[in-house]
C-alpha cells in the first residue's frame, strides 16, 4: 500500500534513531489531538502554577497558623471551625450576599434592557454602544474616586439634584444604612460589558421566530415573554453566573471608598480575607475564609447549573 | 500492543502530578532560625576588600517616587556614600506601585527581602512586631558618637523599641502645628493664634473655631484634620488632655476608659455634631483637608511640616531646587503652635524610617547605609536638593527653617520655628502603637469612632468598651475568631 510522505519520513526517521516502529501509524485524529495538547500545554502550565495551584494550597494553608515569616505550626481545622463561629466572618457574608442578591439581578435587567433597546435599529447605534460600555472599560479605583464625589452629601451631582426637588439627601456612604446601595448603585454603571453579549444574543434569535409569532397574532408583550427571553436564556445564564463569580468577590470599591465602614457595613468577604491575611497576618485564618467564600460560590453556581433545566433553552437545530 | 494514552488519562495524570507538586511545594516552611545576637558576634567593621568582584550588594526599598527630585537626592547622597563604602553597591528602589509594606512583605516570604528598607507610621511597627527590622542597638552603641542619639527628638525612638533596643532610624520628622488664615481671622475680627508654644489653650481653640462657622451654603468651619478615628490624628488630641490610646506602659492594653480619655473624645465630637465646628466625615465628602484649607472652607488646618509644599505650590512635595516661585494660596496664612490643654503642650512627631531586614545577609553594610541615611549629612542633601522634607535632628533644624526661607521668601512672615521648637522642646509626642496595631485600631476600634464620630450615633463610652476588646485580644484572652462575637456584646 503507497504512504504518504508524512508516513515515510517518519518510518525513515526512525530507522535511522534505532526507534522501534510503531505498530501503526497515528491516525489525523491522533495526531490532531496531540497537536491540541501541545498548544494548550503552556496554558495548562499557567493555570496549574498560577490559579488551580494556589486555589489548592489554600486548603493545605488553612490547616496552620502561619504569618508566613516567623512562626508555622499545625492547627488541623481550628480555623474551619472559627469561620462558622466568627460573627465578622458571618457580617462580612452577609454584607457580601446582599450586594449579589440585589446587584446581580438589577444588573441583568439593567444590561438586558439597554441592549433590547439598541437593538430597535436606531440611528447611531454604534455611537450608543461605544457610550454605554466605555464605563465597564474603566479601572476599579478611577470609577471609585470619581463615585466619591458624585456622592457628597454637600456638592455631589446626586444631593444637589435631590436638593432641586426638595429631598434631603442621604450621607451615602458616610452612613451605615447608605453606604452598601450606593456601593451596589454604583455597580450598576459597569452593566455595559454584559450589555454587549445581551445584544450579540439578540442578534442571534431567528427572525422567522418572530414572524411565526406575529402570524400567530402575538403581540410585542407576547413576543418579547414567548421568544425574545426564551431565546436568550443561554446568554441570560451566562451573564447571571460571570455576574455571580464577580459579585462575590467585590473588594475595590469597599476598600477605596469606604474601607469596610461606616461600622463594618461595607465590610465585604473579599475585604475581610485581605485584612485578615495581609493586615493581620493570620495568614491560615484567611486561607480558611477565602476557602468558605470558594464553596460559597461553587454552592451558587452548581445550584445555577442545575437550575438550566428548568429555564434555560438551548436551540436545537 | 501499546496503549494510547487516552484524554481522559492524559488529564487525570496531569492533575495527580500537579496536584502532587503542589502539596509538595506548600509544605510549611521550617520556623526560621532567628538570626544570631548581634553581641554573639563582635561588632567590629570588616575589613574593606581589595577586589572590586567582592563589593557588597545591597538594595534600599525607599519610599519616593521616581520622579525626579527623589533620583537628584539620591544620586547626590550615594555619591558620598560610596566614597565613605567603596565595599558596598546600592541598588536603589523607587517606591512600588500599590501598597508598599504588602510589597516588602511579599518580598519577605519569599526570602527576598530589601536589606533596608523606608516606611511610614504604622507599617515601621509593623515590620518590627514581624520580626524583620535587625535590632540597631548594639551598632547604634558602638557607633554612639557618629549616631549621636541627643541630636534626635527625645521621643523620636519610642515607637521603633522593642524589648529595650531601638530597631529603626529615623528619615525625617514632621510636627504637627495649626496653619491658619489670617485674611479670615481678620474677616471674622478674632486675633491671630500664639506663636509660642503653651500659648493657646484648648478652650481658647474650641472658642475661636466656632467663630468660623457657617451653615448656609458654602458651608464654613474651624478647623479640621485629615479625620479623626481610630488613628494617631485623635492621638495627639488625648495627649492633650493627659490621656493616651495606647498605654504608655503596656502596648497591649489601651487607656480610652480613662476619664480624660473620654473627656477629650466627648470634646470632639460636640465639635463635630453639635458645634459643627471641626470639619469631618460625610461633611467633607472625601476632599482633603488641604483643598478645604485651599479654598477657605476651614479657618484653621492641623498640619504637619509635609504640609507646606502644599500650601506653597499644591504639589506633594517641595522641590528645593528649580521651584517655580508662585504663591499658590491667594490669603495671608501663618503657622501657629498646637494647643495646651489638661494635659500640658501636645503635638505629633511623625514616624517615618528605616530599618534593616532581620534575615539581611549584610547587616553590617546594611547598618551604614542606614546610619547614613540617618545623618545630619543626608538631612542637608534633602534640604537643599530633596523634597525639603524637615530633618529629625535638632542641629540640622535651624538650616531648614533658612533654606526654606531662601527659596521662599514669603515664609519670611510664617512661624516656621514652632517646629523647631517643638523638637528643643521635645513636645510629645510620635504615634502612639499597639501590639498588632492594625487589627486593634481597624477591626476592634474603629467600628466604634465610625459610629461616635462618623454617624454621631453612639456615645463616646461605646469607645471605651471595643478598647476593652484590644486588651483582651493582645493578651490573648480572646482569638482573632473571636473579635466579631465580643464586639457584637457590647451594649451602651
Amino acid at each position: 500500500m503507497a504512504i504518504g510522505l508524512e508516513q515515510h519520513v517518519e518510518q525513515k526517521s526512525r530507522r535511522i534513531l534505532g526507534i522501534k516502529a510503531r505498530s501503526r501509524p497515528r491516525s489525523l485524529a491522533q495526531r490532531e489531538e496531540l497537536y491540541a495538547y501541545l498548544f494548550l500545554t503552556p496554558w495548562i502550565i499557567g493555570f496549574v502554577l498560577f490559579t488551580a495551584g494556589p486555589m489548592i494550597a489554600v486548603f493545605g494553608i488553612s490547616l496552620f497558623r502561619t504569618n508566613f515569616l516567623t512562626e508555622t505550626y499545625y492547627v488541623g481545622s481550628k480555623w474551619w471551625r472559627a469561620v462558622f463561629t466568627d460573627m465578622l466572618v458571618r457580617k462580612a457574608l452577609l454584607n457580601t450576599l446582599y450586594y449579589v442578591a440585589v446587584s446581580v439581578p438589577g444588573g441583568t435587567c439593567l444590561a438586558m434592557t439597554i441592549a433590547i433597546l439598541l437593538n430597535q435599529g436606531m440611528k447611531a447605534q454604534s455611537v450608543w454602544r461605544t457610550i454605554y460600555f466605555l464605563p465597564s472599560l474603566v479601572s476599579g479605583v478611577a470609577v471609585s474616586v470619581l463615585w466619591q464625589w458624585l456622592y457628597h452629601p454637600d456638592i455631589g451631582l446626586f444631593n444637589d439634584l435631590l436638593d432641586k426637588i426638595g429631598i434631603v439627601g442621604p450621607q451615602w456612604i458616610w452612613s451605615s444604612e447608605w453606604a452598601m446601595p450606593s456601593i451596589i448603585a454604583m455597580s450598576l454603571w459597569g452593566a455595559g460589558g454584559a450589555m454587549l453579549i445581551y445584544l450579540a444574543g439578540l442578534r442571534g434569535i431567528p427572525t422567522v421566530l418572530y414572524e411565526a409569532a406575529e402570524i400567530d397574532g402575538a403581540g410585542t408583550w407576547r413576543r418579547f415573554w414567548h421568544v425574545t427571553i426564551p431565546m436568550l436564556t443561554p446568554t441570560i445564564f451566562f451573564n447571571v453566573v460571570m455576574n455571580l463569580i464577580g459579585s462575590w468577590q467585590v473588594f475595590t470599591q469597599a476598600f477605596v471608598m469606604t474601607e469596610g465602614g461606616p461600622n463594618n457595613a461595607t465590610l465585604t468577604m473579599v475585604l475581610h480575607i485581605y485584612r485578615t491575611g495581609f493586615q493581620s497576618t493570620f495568614f491560615g485564618y484567611a486561607s480558611a475564609q477565602a476557602g468558605l467564600l470558594f464553596l460559597v460560590i461553587l454552592i451558587f453556581i452548581l445550584t445555577s447549573l442545575r437550575s438550566t433545566s428548568f429555564w434555560v433553552h438551548y436551540e436545537r437545530v | 500492543m501499546s496503549k494510547d494514552l487516552s484524554r481522559r488519562e492524559f488529564l487525570r495524570w496531569s492533575m495527580v502530578g500537579s496536584a502532587a507538586l503542589v502539596l509538595a511545594s506548600c509544605a510549611p516552611k521550617p520556623t526560621p532560625t532567628p538570626p544570631p545576637k548581634v553581641e554573639e558576634k563582635v561588632v567590629e567593621k570588616e575589613a574593606e576588600p581589595t577586589k572590586a568582584e567582592e563589593k557588597v550588594q545591597l538594595r534600599y526599598q525607599s519610599r519616593h517616587g521616581g520622579g525626579p527630585v527623589g533620583k537628584r537626592l539620591w544620586a547626590a547622597f550615594f555619591e558620598y556614600f560610596y566614597d565613605k563604602n567603596p565595599n558596598v553597591e546600592v541598588e536603589w528602589l523607587v517606591r512600588p506601585e500599590g501598597d508598599q509594606a504588602e510589597n516588602i512583605l511579599s518580598q519577605m516570604v519569599a526570602g527576598d527581602g530589601p536589606d533596608v528598607y523606608q516606611l511610614c507610621c504604622w507599617q515601621t511597627t509593623f515590620f518590627i512586631q514581624q520580626g524583620q527590622a535587625l535590632n540597631l542597638q548594639p551598632y547604634i552603641n558602638r557607633d554612639a558618637e557618629e549616631v549621636d542619639i541627643d541630636d534626635f527628638y527625645s521621643q523620636q525612638f519610642v515607637p521603633w523599641i522593642l524589648n529595650g533596643d531601638i530597631h529603626f532610624m529615623p528619615y525625617y520628622t514632621g510636627t504637627m502645628v495649626l496653619y491658619y488664615n489670617k485674611d479670615m481671622f481678620d474677616e471674622v475680627g478674632v486675633d491671630y493664634l500664639p506663636s509660642e508654644w503653651g500659648e493657646l489653650s484648648f478652650d481658647e481653640y474650641r472658642e475661636t473655631c466656632a467663630k468660623f462657622v457657617v451653615r448656609e451654603k458654602p458651608l464654613r468651619w474651624g478647623t479640621s484634620n485629615y479625620g479623626q478615628g481610630a488613628n494617631w490624628l485623635t492621638q495627639y488630641w488625648l495627649r492633650g488632655f493627659g490621656a493616651n490610646m495606647v498605654d504608655p506602659n503596656d502596648p497591649d492594653a489601651s487607656l480610652l476608659c480613662k476619664p480624660e480619655a473620654l473627656e477629650c473624645l466627648e470634646h470632639i465630637r460636640q465639635m463635630i455634631h453639635e458645634e459643627k465646628s471641626f470639619a469631618q466625615g460625610a461633611e467633607m465628602g472625601g476632599v482633603g483637608v488641604h483643598q478645604f484649607f485651599n479654598n477657605k472652607s476651614i479657618a484653621m488646618m492641623e498640619m504637619g511640616s509635609w504640609g507646606l509644599s502644599e500650601c506653597l505650590t499644591g504639589a506633594a512635595h517641595v522641590e528645593a531646587i528649580e521651584a517655580p516661585g508662585t504663591d499658590w494660596l491667594d490669603f495671608v496664612w501663618d503657622l501657629a503652635p498646637m494647643w495646651t490643654g489638661a494635659g500640658g503642650k501636645m503635638t505629633h512627631q511623625s514616624v517615618d524610617g528605616q530599618g534593616v531586614w532581620s534575615q539581611t545577609p549584610h547587616p553590617e553594610e546594611s547598618w551604614q547605609l542606614c546610619k547614613e541615611v540617618a545623618s545630619a549629612e543626608f538631612e542637608m542633601l534633602n534640604i537643599t536638593v530633596g523634597d525639603g522634607m524637615q530633618p529629625s535632628r535638632k542641629s540640622v533644624m535651624p538650616f531648614y527653617v533658612d533654606a526654606l526661607r531662601k527659596q521662599w521668601p514669603i515664609l519670611e512672615e510664617v512661624h516656621l520655628e514652632v517646629m523647631a521648637e517643638a523638637m528643643t522642646q521635645d513636645i510629645p509626642g510620635p504615634e502612639e502603637m499597639f501590639n498588632n496595631d492594625k487589627l486593634c485600631k481597624d477591626q476592634i476600634l474603629k467600628p466604634a469612632f465610625d459610629l461616635v464620630f462618623l454617624e454621631n450615633k453612639a456615645p463616646v463610652e461605646l469607645i471605651c468598651e471595643h478598647s476593652k476588646v484590644v486588651a483582651k485580644f493582645n493578651k490573648g484572652e480572646i482569638g482573632v475568631e473571636d473579635i466579631g462575637g465580643e464586639l457584637a456584646k457590647i451594649r451602651v
